[in-house]
């Protein structure tokens, strides 16, 4: 067993991407799955994993320009590579060949160490300035809505994603990044005014629910 | 020991009070070499130059996204000034181009939010490498 370790998977063939998922969650890992270096990258520096698989082709950026990204910004966690070639690459922990062996990968995983997971600290003064930025973000929110100034209100859909997860608010996170991206990619037929009422209304209430709490 | 300064840049109330807290709490638990740090706090570019000018921080953490001026542009006159500041770039949403321009520009590490206990502390780390390094035995 490995453990429940965390695992980043990086891989532009679909299918593939999916065996190395189903294989990783038979070794009790959890899986994150991307199809391109940028993913890797953004994942690798939103989250902390244990282990990164990455491929070495893919699109945008690929697997060598990635973890060289990664290791000039001093991730130095461990960084195992996949590739149907030989490859000589410095920075990569082990090189494995293409098609995985699945036994091969266990081992390494079993060696890597499990990374210490460290709690956010958040005390009630934190959540309460939180909770006073969201009230005044919402009406900033309200104000833009009223009018149409869907700049803005992409903004502050920015703000409000990375803060709401911070605080636990995974939903609200999520939820204003999806509106942050309909903003920004809308087209005029898309009901933008309508959407982002919903999200007002969903806003306001994750205030409400604080309040009530 | 001497006192690394930090400046936190991030037009955010809570976002700056949460990274020094969980910079407060990472020293107190021991997890850091040094039990206490001077924090100086700016909401905007336009404080940020005047902190960074008066008091010549070791680390500053810097969000990109700030009301008057690129956290990107901060950097390059930062670093300018400073070349041996070490600067944790931080962003809601990373891209490919701002991760590579702010290598480019000289910053030693990139969170992106949300935060966490364990990127806070990958990046103090981080900034204790080259702090220590940097730090002549004569200072200490």
């Amino acid at each position: 067993m490995t453990g429940c370790k965390h695992i980043l998977i990086a891989e532009d063939d679909s299918f593939l991407l999916s065996l190395l998922e189903l294989q990783c969650s038979s070794l009790s890992m959890q899986t994150c799955c991307v199809e391109n270096g940028e993913q890797l990258i953004t994942e690798a520096l939103s989250y902390q994993y244990d282990i990164i698989l990455t491929d070495i082709q893919m699109p945008i950026c690929d697997g060598i320009q990635a973890m060289q990204i990664l290791r000039q910004l001093g991730y130095d966690r461990p960084i195992f590579a996949m590739s149907a070639d030989s490859i000589d690459c410095e920075g990569f922990d082990c090189i494995l060949q293409k098609p995985v062996d699945i036994d091969q990968l266990a081992s390494l995983c079993e060696q890597t160490p499990q990374q210490p997971k460290v709690q956010l600290q958040i005390n009630s003064e934190l959540t309460s300035l939180f909770y006073q930025n969201l009230a005044q973000l919402s009406q900033d929110f309200t104000g833009a809505l009223q009018q149409e100034d869907f700049v803005t209100m992409r903004q502050i859909c920015h703000k409000i994603k990375g803060g709401a997860a911070s605080f636990g608010l995974m939903n609200l996170s999520q939820l204003a990044d999806r509106m942050q991206q309909r903003l920004a990619t809308a087209t005029p037929e898309t009901n933008l005014v309508q959407e982002s009422r919903q999200f007002l209304l969903i806003l306001q209430q994750s205030g409400a629910d604080n309040e009530t709490a | 020991m001497r006192q690394p300064k930090i400046l936190l840049v991030d037009d955010v109330d809570y976002s700056r009070q949460l990274l020094r807290n969980n910079i407060m709490a990472l020293a107190d638990t021991k997890l850091l070499k040094n039990r206490s740090y001077n924090f100086f706090n700016a909401g905007t570019a336009t404080d940020a130059n005047i902190l960074f000018r008066l008091h010549q921080p070791d680390v500053v953490f810097l969000d990109i996204e700030l009301p008057d001026q690129s956290g990107l542009e901060l950097l390059s006159q930062f670093k300018q000034q400073k070349p041996e500041c070490c600067i944790v770039m931080i962003s809601g949403a990373s891209t490919l181009e701002n991760v590579t321009q702010s290598i480019k520009m000289g910053a030693a590490t990139f969170i992106v939010k949300p935060f966490s206990g364990d990127k806070i502390l990958a990046a103090m780390r981080i900034m204790e490498k080259k702090f220590y390094n940097q730090v002549t035995p004569d200072t200490i």
